[in-house]
């Protein structure tokens, strides 16, 4: 078992470099849709609020 | 934010990952990975500065240039017409268009072996199938054409240059020619068998090829697939092996007539 962790932990070090970049990306990518789309749910509750005239 | 919410967003996360390391990986090799780092570094900062600034405009402008997808189309038509020819030469498509134009393969290549046959020309084909090759393409000159008689005929000529290394065929076509192939290592009890010939069973072992050998000496044609080797193989059975190993290649178990090892 712990030979085996062992070579999946030598696998996914190899190539480290573009794999943390685009791990990276990933989150960014992530963070800044899920914003977004907060964003938007909070408009559409906006929206929907019932204005009652004076 | 409740833990639903959160595995939720590592799932994504992680898919997302997934996704743009295997487009990494795949337009690498290529210049579109050098169009897609500039095109992720425009997209990034402009819209960082556009949602700073919240400059409505620009934001619309740039939202309707790059909303359509019509950019990333018109940059990356290459990549994306190979990746239609990559899915294209999937193997369940490939079974369900590529019959004749496998079958089209075989009668080629048996022309040519039995050209080569006749001419007394040794010679190594290479028939790819899952396995692609690629590190032995890399040592012989990369060619990219038909397969035909004319052209293995020209390629095994033992006067011209690329007549000692092996011809690789991938996906129909003749990729490379004077490739270096790996010998085996095994003990072969046949002493006859040269050096072509431990390089043709040194690919099969280590991978899933179709290897045809045509012996200089006896010009005789032998095929080779895992461990297995046919020796003294007529024109007409290698058409039927050939269809059956390349086209029906759930089949690929060759009959032992004789071991090589």
């Amino acid at each position: 078992m712990r030979l085996k962790l062992q070579r999946y932990a030598v696998k996914l070090s190899r190539n480290w470099k573009p794999k943390l970049i685009t791990l990276g990306l990933a989150v960014v990518v992530w963070l800044i849709v899920s914003s977004v789309n907060s964003e938007n749910a909070e408009a559409d509750i906006d929206d929907t609020r019932i204005v009652i005239p004076e | 934010m409740d833990i639903v919410d959160f595995l939720r967003g590592g799932f994504e996360i992680i898919v997302l990952w997934m996704i743009f390391y295997q487009l990494y990986r795949a337009f690498r090799e290529s210049r579109a990975a050098a169009i897609l780092a500039g095109l992720v570094t425009i997209v990034a900062l402009g819209g960082f500065i556009l949602h700073l600034t919240g400059a409505t405009v620009l934001q619309s402008i740039a939202g309707a240039i790059l909303g359509p997808g019509t950019l990333l189309v018109i940059l990356f038509q290459p990549e994306l017409r190979t990746a239609l020819a990559k899915l294209g030469s999937n193997r369940v498509l490939a079974k369900l268009w590529k019959q004749e134009e496998n079958q089209d393969l075989v009668a080629r290549i048996c022309d040519s072996v039995s050209y080569l046959v006749s001419k007394r020309f040794g010679a190594l084909i290479a028939i790819s199938r899952s396995n692609k090759l690629s590190e032995f393409v890399k040592t012989g000159t990369k060619l990219d054409a038909v397969c035909s008689r004319e052209l293995l005929g020209t390629i095994f000529h033992p006067k011209t240059l690329l007549h000692d290394g092996a011809v690789i065929v991938n996906n129909e076509r003749i990729v490379a020619a004077g490739c270096i192939l790996p010998v085996t290592g095994r003990e072969l009890k046949d002493r006859s068998l040269g050096l072509r010939h431990r390089a043709g069973i040194g690919v099969a072992e280590v991978s899933d090829a179709v290897v045809i050998i045509v012996s200089e000496e006896t010009g005789t044609v032998s095929l080779v697939v895992g461990n297995m080797m046919q020796r003294d193989v007529s024109v007409s059975m290698l058409s039927t092996r050939l269809t059956e190993l390349i086209y029906h290649y759930a089949s690929h178990e060759i009959d032992q007539k004789t071991d090589a090892a």
